[in-house]
């Protein structure tokens, strides 16, 4: 009993007790006998060595978007005028939304034609079952004259 | 052939940088297919959002062809309405009549909401106030009275001439 007592004495003591006081890193480094402005003339010194590395660091994918390309565009077709940041938002969503509309329709074509690969054919296809009537044959026959641009 | 013999270089052959020549500039795609839309982003779009195991070189030269002709045909139609309201920037408003006013993009955008869009200016007929008992007998009698037999006797002096 007067062990168990003595025992509790002990941890209660070691409990009251303050832990050392660790310095600072800073209060390490500098030297006692160092002037403070040669100290913090170190410390700019030390600073100025690092440069920020402007390269993304994993995390999730950069959406460039389509503003910049409808903005060539605008300018082609009314080179007077000109379009608020709501309209290029409005705009570069619709841009995104027919692309989902016209690649998962290719997609699903590809796949239950069975074949592993999609094709200027698959999406040609999805052009026709996407786009009503006119639109749908003006944009093949601009997709037909870009892919012949493109191989000659 | 003896086995410590050297082959000698064919003249020119410089592997598959083409001998060390003038360095060909390099050329993006989209100015390939004479587009403005980025066909190579587009390819990347589609490579990895999985929509298939491999992707044709035609798809996104294609697909980029297709977005670019609707993203002109949507601007051309913004601008006129943009132009039609005597202004020279296209806001959201513009859009949407634009859109909604064309057959085909009304179709193709029919379950779409414009952000800051509104809606088209429509009134149905049988909301419009009718016209009341007295106004319309008030119509009838203005619509009766003869002219004033001054005004029909008096001619202009050309006219009195040519008579």
């Amino acid at each position: 009993m007067d062990m168990e007592m003595v025992d509790d004495n002990k941890t209660g003591a070691a409990a009251d007790e303050t832990p050392p006081v660790v310095p600072l890193q800073s209060q390490e480094t500098q030297d006692p006998n160092e002037p403070k402005a040669a100290a913090a003339k170190k410390k700019k010194r030390a600073g100025h060595g690092r440069k920020r590395s402007r390269r993304r660091r994993g995390g999730a994918l950069e959406y460039g978007g389509y503003k910049r390309y409808v903005w060539r565009v605008l300018k082609q077709v009314h080179p007077d005028l000109g379009a608020s940041a709501q309209t290029m938002d409005v705009l570069d969503m619709m841009m995104a939304d027919m692309f989902e509309r016209l690649a998962d329709e290719a997609s699903r074509l590809s796949k239950l034609s069975g074949r592993l690969t999609l094709t200027s054919r698959e999406v040609q296809s999805a052009v026709r079952l996407v786009l009503p009537a006119d639109l749908a044959n003006h944009a093949i026959s601009e997709g037909t004259k870009a892919i012949s641009n493109y191989l000659s | 052939m003896e086995v410590g013999a050297k082959v000698p270089k064919k003249a020119g052959a410089g592997g598959r940088r083409g001998g060390g020549g003038p360095k060909k500039k390099p050329v993006s795609r989209s100015v390939k297919a004479g587009l403005q839309f980025p066909v190579g982003r587009i390819g990347r779009y589609l490579k990895q959002g999985r929509y298939s195991q491999r992707i044709g070189t035609g798809a996104p030269v294609y697909l980029a062809a297709v977005l670019e002709y609707l993203a002109a045909e949507v601007l051309e139609l913004a601008g006129n309405a943009a132009r039609d309201n005597k202004k020279n920037r296209i806001i959201p408003r513009h859009v949407l009549l634009a859109i909604r006013n064309d057959e085909e993009l009304g179709k193709l955008l029919a379950g779409v909401t414009i952000a800051h869009g509104g809606v088209l200016p429509n009134i149905n007929p049988v909301l419009l106030p009718k016209k009341t008992g007295s106004a319309a007998a008030k119509e009838a009698k203005e619509g009766k009275t003869p002219k004033s037999p001054k005004k029909a006797t008096t001619k202009s002096p050309k006219k009195a001439a040519a008579a």
